[in-house]
């Protein structure tokens, strides 16, 4: 019965013989009697053969085999730190790596019910919009008209970042303390689904212009600003100078739409608000009904855009709508940064697992004569294998174990170092679902690095009881070779990778941002509108401001701005240009600036002239334009002296014209890579702002200013804060966080790689040469020069990298076409780059196999020969 | 003493009525295989059975392999009258509910 034969092989060795007589005599007397082994019964000898290798796998086995595992490894201390340090280095980074990517990525929103939130937005092809905020009446429309939602709440937002303000809070010492607010609709937390942990959320009243003033806290800001006084509702709080009641606190963790808001108010809606069509300032979040797909949502909302674009043409050409998952709006950004991240990361535990494996190679050479004898005891090949893969498992629990320390440490790391705007940041926990997962790749891990040695070193044939302590299973050498040439494939892989991000943020850093920002402090002032009531106290204020900025000794130029440069996109609008037969509507960037601003951050003037303190209310309205809008809209024409307007003019006969007098060099906006759109700046003697960021150029440290700018303030207005207080270059420096943090994680990722790579060649290096001793000893007692020694032995490790390179360079490809979108100005195939990771890789060979060398020239020939 | 299952009582029963090798037991009981074989080889581990092989001449005089024959422990032997008095108790018990 050959069926029963194969069965058998699943039954222990110790019962095999048994079992596969009981059963053939068994199918003998049937077949004696007439009868057939029914499939049933041939199930049943399945059944009973698995039950007998499940009793041999019994708990008190298991317990034999732990105490043996542990008596091996703590019998070598030196291999079992080794091994489990280089696995908890891997587990450790892979779990650290992957809380951020579950609590950014995978983790649902904190919501109630979060599938059914969506995010909102408007889209023109005639503007280049794809991912717009919503007008308010087109926003009321969609709430009075749509059939799929339960609800729609909005905040106000510019593009992707919340419009929240930076106001000044009044400490119970009388000092104010800056503090960042947003206001909400009433229904946003209703909507979310969110309940306060202490009080209640705002009614729809509370949105009316002239009531009362209310507010609800983060938890943090009621925790470390209020003490978790639980008295603390009803009470006021005096901000920007206006009393605010305090009805509510959110629970710990919510921070929504950014973890920096820490009060909400109601956003108040002016009387004019449901007319604002042509302004688009709103981020609206919805929630779906029950039943109702994104598809379905989509739908409905594209037709109230048709019907909206039919009667309001004006504003609404072309005007469409869009939809998603709000999970997506809110990790969109990130979500390639962290794919990679994990890619990479992962790829730095299979290397480590592969340096493991050698070393389990390398040691189970020096076992084999265990092995032998445990097999000539009895011990089936299955036997052996099980019980070195509890060693293999007792290896990477050791290495979970020391991994929760490096996980807990270098997630700490990362939160640290990665970007502040980076989303959800502040729910990154190590939480039961980590540990789950840093307990499946330990397990896996054990797996991965404990089989292929197992299986190889159960090998055992006669020559393992004759040679004792220096006989290695047959092919475990090759696949030694195998694995180190994986892991260095897998290493020039990760190598070219952050050679390439390396590359492109060199190349990033390399863009001039447009402005000179040595020597320069900014920050930011935000007026109380009751006491600045009017746009002339805020003007008088910026130029007193200003003035006394200038007067402060080493200050060259001070200037203020609505936006400085590298943070994004100041209010947008359209463009019309007197004189031209068609009508220019375009979306346009604006700024208002205090004169002073171009020589504060060193924009320079390359025609015209600047605003200038006579450019007032009363004076002809002026503005001054970068180069990308005159070179845009009037190619090789002088722009200085011809006149724009914001609104078209067709259907406003009383537009009001604006004279451009000036053009600035570009000043970068949204980031270093990327092109600079057309912008005016307009005087704020003109076009008054309640808040702006102030510049301070100096011929002295711009730190050293820092107090004597606050004290200026102060003397101007003891009620507000300063916010923001950053040198120019760290605004620079923000705008390439992301890219920097990317390149640097990549770049940690790809050298540790590399060390534990070169590790892995060492070792086989090592190892050969400890095994050709004789050889060696014979060649140089033949007469073979120490230069033909070196090259035998660095040739091996020069062959073993070679091989890698070539293996790894189709990985590196694909790695480099993977990682193209975050990459500037730098091919994926960049040659510089992989000429440098092939240089980078040979001297690793040559690093790697100079231990080995040494020892191979030590060798005495005559010391080996007698050996022999 | 473990309580038995209803199939481990079932085949020590069968065995202590004379049907002493594997398939005359699934035969006789009409349970499974996959249920007799590792209720016998557990019974056995746990001294309620023992085994031996059949008389290798004697098989061969009937011209076939030889068996093996199961029989009932001391313990096995007292296991079963504890099971089937069990048994009996439970029935009487349904009986006058």
């Amino acid at each position: 019965m050959p069926l029963l034969r194969r069965i058998a092989l699943i039954v222990p060795l110790s019962h095999r013989a048994d079992w596969l007589r009981e059963w053939e005599a068994e199918a003998a007397s049937l077949a004696r009697s007439g009868r057939r082994l029914t499939a049933g019964r041939v199930c049943g000898a399945a059944i009973h053969a698995l039950w007998l290798r499940k009793e041999e796998w019994s708990l008190d086995m298991l317990l034999q085999d732990l105490r043996y595992a542990f008596r091996v490894l703590a019998g070598r201390p030196s291999f079992a730190l080794v091994a489990a340090l280089t696995l908890a280095l891997g587990i450790g980074a892979n779990t650290a790596i992957f809380s951020i990517v579950y609590g950014v990525l995978l983790k649902p929103l904190p919501f109630r019910e979060p599938d059914g939130l969506v995010q909102l937005w408007e889209t023109n092809p005639l503007r280049n919009w794809t991912h717009a905020t919503a007008s308010p009446a087109n926003l009321l429309d969609w709430k009075r008209r749509n059939r799929v939602f339960e609800d729609i709440a909005y905040f106000p937002a510019n593009e992707k970042l919340p419009m929240q303000s930076d106001l000044s809070m009044m400490s119970p010492s009388g000092e104010p303390e800056p503090t960042t607010a947003l206001s909400v609709s009433a229904n946003l937390f209703s909507v979310l689904g969110v309940n306060p942990v202490l009080g209640r959320t705002f009614r729809p009243d509370e949105q009316i212009p002239e009531r009362q003033r209310v507010a609800i806290l983060s938890h943090d800001l009621w925790r470390t600003r209020f003490e978790s006084d639980r008295s603390i509702l009803g009470q006021t709080v005096r901000i920007n100078m206006r009393d605010y009641e305090i009805v509510g606190v959110m629970p710990p963790g919510f921070a929504f739409p950014a973890r920096d808001i820490q009060f909400w108010t109601p956003f108040i809606e002016m009387e004019s608000f449901p007319k604002q069509r042509r302004p688009h300032y709103l981020s609206p979040i919805a929630r779906l009904k029950a039943g109702v797909t994104v598809e379905q949502a989509r739908a409905d909302l594209a037709g109230i855009a048709a019907q909206l674009e039919k009667e309001y043409p004006d504003t609404n050409t072309q005007m469409g709508t869009g939809l998603g998952p709000l999970h997506d709006w809110v990790v969109m950004d990130v979500r390639s940064a962290l794919v990679i991240f994990i890619a990479a990361v992962g790829v730095v535990l299979l290397i480590a697992c592969a340096n493991v494996a050698n070393l389990l190679l390398a040691r189970a050479a020096g076992r084999s004569r265990e092995f032998a004898v445990r097999t000539a005891l009895g011990a089936g090949r299955l036997r052996l294998v099980r019980q070195l893969l509890t060693e293999s498992f007792l290896l990477a629990l050791l290495g979970g174990i020391i991994g929760v320390g490096v996980a807990e440490w270098s997630l700490s790391a990362l939160v640290q170092l990665s970007p502040q705007d980076l989303p959800r940041l502040h729910e990154v926990v190590i939480d039961r679902w980590v540990l789950a997962f840093m307990a499946l790749v330990t397990g896996a891990t054990a797996f991965v690095f404990g089989l292929v040695p197992a299986w190889q070193s159960s090998r055992i044939d006669a020559a393992s009881f004759k040679d004792g302590a220096r006989s290695i299973a047959p092919g475990s050498r090759v696949t030694r070779r195998v694995l180190v040439v994986a892991q260095v494939g897998a290493s020039v892989a990760l190598v070219a990778c952050a050679g390439l991000l390396v590359r492109s943020f060199d190349r990033l850093q390399r863009v001039p941002p447009g402005v000179d920002p040595e020597n320069v402090i900014t920050f930011r002032v935000d007026l109380p509108g009751l006491k600045y009531d009017t746009d002339e106290k805020c003007i008088d204020f910026f130029e007193r401001l200003s003035e006394r900025l200038r007067a402060l000794p080493g200050v060259t130029a001070a200037g203020g701005t609505s936006v400085l440069p590298l943070e994004g996109p100041g209010w947008t609008g359209d463009l019309f240009i007197e004189g031209r037969p068609e009508v220019w509507g375009r979306d346009l960037r604006h700024k208002t600036i205090v004169p002073g601003y171009f020589a504060a951050i060193g924009l320079p003037l390359v025609r015209g002239r600047d605003l200038a303190a006579s450019d007032t209310a009363s004076a002809p309205a002026v503005v001054v334009v970068n180069e990308t809008l005159a070179r845009m809209y009037f190619e090789n024409a002088d722009p200085i002296g011809r006149r724009i307007a914001f609104v078209n003019p067709q259907r406003n006969p009383d537009v009001g014209w604006r004279t451009i007098v000036g053009v600035v060099r570009d000043e970068k906006q949204d980031g270093l890579g990327i092109p600079v759109a057309p912008e005016v700046y307009d005087s704020h003697r003109q076009s008054s702002e309640s808040g702006l960021a102030m510049a301070v150029r100096a011929t002295v440290p711009p730190e050293t200013l820092v107090a004597s700018v606050r004290e200026q303030v102060r003397a101007l207005e003891h009620t507000v804060a300063l916010y923001d207080v950053r040198t120019l270059e760290e605004v620079v420096a923000k705008s390439m966080a992301r890219e920097r943090f990317t390149t640097w994680l990549v770049t940690v990722f790809a050298a540790l790689a590399l060390a534990i790579a070169a590790v892995g060649v060492y070792g086989v290096v090592a190892f050969s040469v400890s095994r050709r001793t004789q050889e060696i000893g014979v060649r140089v007692a033949l007469g073979a020069t120490r230069g033909s020694v070196v090259r035998l032995v660095m040739s091996e490790a020069l062959g073993l990298v070679g091989i890698g390179v070539v293996v790894g360079l189709a990985g590196a490809v694909a790695g480099g076409r993977a990682i193209s979108t975050l990459l500037y100005d730098t091919a994926p195939t960049d040659p510089v780059t992989y000429l440098v990771v092939v240089g980078l890789l040979g001297l690793t060979a040559i690093v790697a196999g100079l231990a080995p060398t040494r020892r191979a020239l030590s060798v005495d020939p005559i010391e080996a020969l007698r050996y022999e | 003493m473990r309580r038995l299952s209803f199939a481990a009582v079932s085949v020590l029963n069968a065995i202590a009525r004379g049907y002493e090798y594997g398939f005359d037991i699934i035969d006789q009981t009409g349970l499974p295989s996959g249920t007799v074989y590792p209720a016998l080889s557990r019974l056995e581990r746990d001294g309620y059975l023992k085994s031996d092989w059949e008389d290798t001449a004697a098989a061969h005089a009937e011209k076939r392999p030889a068996r093996r024959y199961y029989r009932l422990t001391a313990n096995g032997v007292r296991a079963l009258e504890e099971a089937i008095e069990r048994y009996r108790e439970l029935s009487r018990r349904v009986r006058f509910s």
